[in-house]
């Protein structure tokens, strides 16, 4: 929750909803506590006995109360004591708060405990009842109760600092500041507080609607104004005393409190919004999903051979083989998600296929789009979300699907393993109870019965210990532990088809050896069509038949595992290939792709690797380039595939005399490939210190 | 945020539910005598003391000493105030200084109107607002758009001012409950019930947005999290997914939440009660700070203080029981 100022005060001034907010305000502070007592011709305290409890007139604008006085005047008047009020508050709870708060969360440690146990006890005070005695002890000194006010209210404006110290502290930005010498109060000052400031309007306004509230509150039981001195909380307890004969008095006094502490919370509402960005994903709210005839899909496209055709190309083969039935048709699946008014694409006309028994990795880079085309298997689409095209699921379509007929193929048709296998299950119950629950919803059993089930489960995935783990609570056991649970879940429904999504990038090298192997006997075992997700080439190698390399959200190089190893031919591919570690020569250099993928919304019209491309011509950029067959099973989307592979030719030719020819061959060949993008690289080391660019996470594939 | 809020608190993150109840102690033991204290101490600091109050601006000097010596007043207020502890221990938390009445009596006798109200209205919150956060963070929509608008008007219309336009329109318009007054639950079950709705209502109203809002906040962030697009993937059942896994796992925040709006829950009884005109002892206590009774103020605070730690006691242990990273030892 770290703030930009700007986008807090510009959000404010422009957005409706906060411009009426402060025009309120404004007519508050400008016009009742300064304009109206120097204009109005009523003193707020001049009674007129013969006018009282008159609706609005010309002559009194508010009508007048019980003692005939004019309402307006003496709301104008009585706006001092509250204003003044609130200030107070506002000021005290924010400067304690903040700096305590920007302590704590710096420093951390025994301060931290320390100050929050005591912000813990001023949250625990009954705050209207000390104030009570405050008033009652200082004989009713309004300034007096308003600062005890502030203190108690610092605790909450307190907490919300020092979360926000706590978030901008873990920045690099910060940390990098430190390495350069700058002092811990210099840091603190200088670069942490700016970064509050927003978060100081924001509470500002919480606490100024809050204070309001109170001290409305205690003017209504009588202590701010001395009567007959008008006071808003004072005005509403008059107005309280002709309820049950005339409740006009009350009508634009409550108003008037009321749309003053509705200005101020919308206030804070609003550059809350601000801070916090747009509202999270929700995965349960139901996806929009619209279904349209691959074909209308693939026109727009303007691809000349649509994956599709690749994809039966290899079904067919497979068909013609053994005679058989794919498990899993994606044709032209385009995935979009609404932002800022338009629709931005996540994935664009993928299509594959998934044949029985068969395992196919899907491998990319972060953000390729691997994982929203594997959920979309499942039925299971971002938050919001919009699909075309289809996902066929042995026979039945998916998109579009009933929950009710999803929960039904979910499980017992396809089954999921997560990438974050302790994140994968519900830390609030044990693993027993997760376990059993699943059994039983897929079968109907006796407790009893299920419970012998979920053993057997876990004897499944090579779990020994199987009483002790179904009593244990998630936060109990290892992480590989939890993927085998995972794996058990996934099994419980007996799935032809697994969607497994990086099931192993969270777990250490022991447990990753381990996870595979499981899932490899498992797929043997009960002849699972697997759909791996994957960054890992070794993963690929290791248990798939089938590889499909993706970037920017679409298909760029389709074949089985043996040539897409041995001969890689989408330029991305052969990057990728060579940022393997497992792949590299011992005392080589590690090679990494150069920038980022571009996210969704950015992807350039004609080839969306050009920008990364060292072998990128200007004739890429001009049009989408279709993904074609190159040969039998292999597809590959870039228009200069073959003169790529004269151009490595050549390459390695020219450099074939002395003694590091291979060296030489490789170190051009990555020469190539970094050529365009050494500005970029550069861009690169420089995002390390700006914090902006450090969210977007630069995950380079060769990272492990 | 909120959730994370809580992971890092160190008061919330402890492991064992001894450690935690024995923090809350260490906490609140101090907070019950610094409140004590500095109320004792503001008194002291005060021109007008008790024996002032008592003799009114009439009395002699001679007579303020007097009444000053008997009362104890002329001694350090450190003595004073390790009397009034010693004494507070046992029960005694001293005598109003305008009718003579036992502190702890007029305190126990006002008990059962405050907690009546603050309980029924605490459960009305829990079960209308949580059930209502928790279906609008699976339905969004409209359903979200209007426990914002209802969040938001609690916050903007103070419950008294609620509570002064729903007289008019329940009571006198309507005449479907009484205006105000209270009627013991030993006297009569049924009119106890209808004597409490509207000053229920109107107490209760406010935090049922926050509560909503909050639940709300605290079930997307743990429908955004892995184990339901897991579970989900898997064939768990829909409602068991929410009304169970989602439930449970967001319960913490909640419940911390619920803390803090039932303290408030106390304050605004100062007001509702007044109000309602409800014998209970927020009203006892703007009677005192009008009259000036200080040792009657003193007990006040020091008793809800009291109900206020005992309530966080309580939710501490309802805490570790959602949470299953609190042990029982």
């Amino acid at each position: 929750m770290t703030t930009r100022r700007g986008t807090v005060f510009r959000t404010l001034i422009t957005n409706p909803v906060s411009i009426l907010a402060l025009i309120w305000l404004a007519i508050v502070i400008i016009g009742m506590l300064i304009v109206i007592p120097l204009i109005s011709r009523y003193s707020p305290t001049e009674q007129d006995l013969a006018a009282t409890l008159q609706l609005p007139s010309a002559a009194h604008l508010l009508g007048t109360d019980s003692l005939g006085r004019d309402i307006l005047a003496r709301l104008a008047w009585g706006s001092r004591v509250t204003i003044t009020g609130v200030v107070i508050v506002a000021v005290i709870a924010n400067v304690i708060g903040a700096t305590m708060g920007l302590i704590a969360g710096h420093f951390r440690s025994g301060l931290d405990a320390t100050f929050t146990a005591f912000a813990d006890m001023l949250q625990s005070i009954p705050a209207l009842v000390v104030l009570l005695s405050v008033a009652a002890v200082t004989s009713r000194n309004v300034t007096v109760v308003m600062v005890v006010l502030g203190v108690l209210m610092s605790a909450g404006a307190y907490r919300v600092f020092r979360a926000s110290t706590l978030n901008i502290r873990g920045e690099l930005f910060i940390t990098a500041a430190r390495t350069s010498g700058l002092r811990e109060g210099q840091i603190m000052v200088r670069h942490e507080l700016p970064r509050l400031l927003g978060q100081l309007v924001i509470q500002s306004s919480i606490i100024a609607s809050l204070a309001i509230v109170v001290q409305v509150g205690l003017g209504f039981l009588g202590i701010d104004a001395a009567p007959p001195n008008p006071s808003w909380g004072g005005m509403i307890k008059e107005a309280s005393t002709s309820i049950y004969t005339n409740i006009w008095p009350l009508i634009p006094t409550s108003a008037v409190v009321v749309l003053t502490i509705l200005a101020f919370s919308t206030l804070g509402d609003v550059a809350q919004r601000a801070v916090l960005g747009r509202r999270r994903h929700n995965g349960l709210s139901r996806a929009k999903i619209s279904r349209s005839v691959a074909k209308t899909a693939a026109r727009a496209s303007g691809a000349t051979v649509s994956a599709t055709q690749v994809a039966s190309t290899a079904a067919s083969a497979g068909a013609a083989a053994g005679a058989i039935n794919p498990m899993l048709v994606i044709s032209d699946l385009t995935v979009s998600v609404p932002k800022d008014g338009s629709s931005v694409k996540l994935v664009s006309n993928v299509s594959l296929t998934l044949l029985p028994g068969e395992v196919v990795g899907l491998v990319g880079e972060s953000g390729a789009g691997k994982s929203v085309t594997a959920r979309a298997a499942l039925g299971i689409l971002p938050a919001g979300a919009t699909a075309t095209g289809s996902v066929v699921l042995d026979g039945q379509e998916v998109l579009g699907a009933s929950e009710q007929t999803l929960q039904k193929l979910r499980g017992s048709k396809i089954a999921y393993i997560a990438q974050e296998p302790m994140a994968a299950l519900n830390p609030a119950y044990r693993v027993g109870n997760q376990l059993i629950e699943i059994v039983r919803t897929h079968q109907k059993l006796s407790r009893k019965a299920a419970r012998q089930r979920a053993i057997q489960l876990l004897e499944t995935v090579q779990i020994k210990n199987t009483e002790h783990v179904l009593k244990a609570y998630p936060h109990q056991i290892s992480g590989g532990m939890a993927q085998r649970i995972v794996i058990a879940i996934a099994l419980s429904g007996d799935p032809d088809v697994i969607v497994a999504d990086e099931p192993t990038t969270a777990l250490d090298v022991s447990a990753q050896m381990q996870i595979l192997d499981l899932l490899r006997t498992l797929q043997k075992e009960r002849d699972l069509a697997v759909l791996l997700v994957t960054h890992d080439w070794g993963v690929v190698a290791d248990l798939c038949d089938r590889g499909i390399a993706m970037y920017a959200g679409e298909i760029v190089e389709e074949a089985e595992v043996a040539p897409l190893f041995a001969h890689p031919r989408h330029p991305y591919s052969m990057a990728l290939r060579a940022s393997d570690p497992h792949a590299q020569k011992r005392g080589g250099r590690l090679h990494s792709i150069p920038g980022v993928v571009p996210p969704p919304g950015t992807w350039p019209s004609g080839c969306r690797f050009a920008d990364r491309c060292g072998f990128a011509t200007d004739a890429c950029r001009e049009q989408a380039v279709p993904l074609e067959l190159i040969e039998d099973r292999h597809a590959v989307r870039c228009i200069r595939v073959d003169e790529i592979v004269v151009e490595i030719e050549e390459l390695r030719h020219e450099s074939v005399t002395g003694e590091r020819t291979a060296v030489r061959a490789e170190a051009v060949e990555h020469d190539a490939l970094e050529r365009v993008t050494r500005e970029q690289a550069a861009a690169d080391s420089a995002a390390v210190e700006s914090a902006a660019v450090e969210r977007v996470t630069i995950e380079r594939v060769s990272v492990d | 945020m909120l959730s994370r809020q809580i992971r890092e608190h160190p008061l919330l993150g402890g492991k064992e539910l001894l450690v935690i109840l024995l923090r809350r102690l260490a906490v609140s033991i101090p907070l019950l005598f610094a409140v004590s204290f500095l109320t004792f101490l503001l008194v002291s600091l005060t021109p007008g003391d008790a024996a002032y109050t008592v003799l009114g601006s009439s009395a002699t000097p001679d007579q303020l000493a007097a009444l000053r010596q008997q009362m104890g007043l002329d001694q350090p207020i450190l003595v004073q105030y390790l009397n009034w502890v010693t004494s507070a221990l046992q029960g005694n938390l001293g005598h109003s200084l305008i009718t003579g009445q036992s502190v702890s009596e007029a305190i126990f006798q006002r008990l059962g109107p405050t907690l009546s109200l603050v309980g029924i209205a605490t459960v009305a919150i829990v079960v209308i607002a949580v059930p209502l956060g928790l279906t609008s963070a699976v339905r969004g929509g409209r359903l979200a758009t209007s426990i914002d608008t209802i969040s938001f008007a609690g916050v903007a219309v103070p419950n008294f001012i609620l509570a002064l336009f729903a007289i008019p329109v329940f009571a006198v318009w309507l005449h479907w409950l009484p205006p105000s007054g209270y009627v013991p639950l030993a006297s009569s079950p049924n009119k106890w019930a209808l004597s409490l709705v509207l000053p229920v209502a109107t107490l209760a109203f406010g935090a049922v947005g926050i509560i909503a809002k909050q639940t709300r906040a605290a079930a997307e962030d743990v429908m955004s999290s892995e184990f339901v697009t897991v579970q989900r993937a898997n064939g768990y059942a829909r409602q068991s997914i929410i009304w169970k896994h989602v439930l449970k796992a967001s319960a913490v925040p909640i419940i911390a939440y619920l803390g803090v709006v039932i303290v408030t829950l106390f304050s605004a009884t100062v007001l509702i009660e007044t109000i309602f005109a409800i014998p209970g002892l927020g009203g006892l206590a703007v009677q005192a700070s009008s009259q000036g009774d200080l040792p009657m103020l003193l007990g006040v605070t020091v008793v809800f203080t009291l109900i206020i730690v005992l309530i966080n006691i309580v939710l501490d242990v309802v805490y570790a029981l959602v949470n299953p990273k609190v042990t029982f030892r």
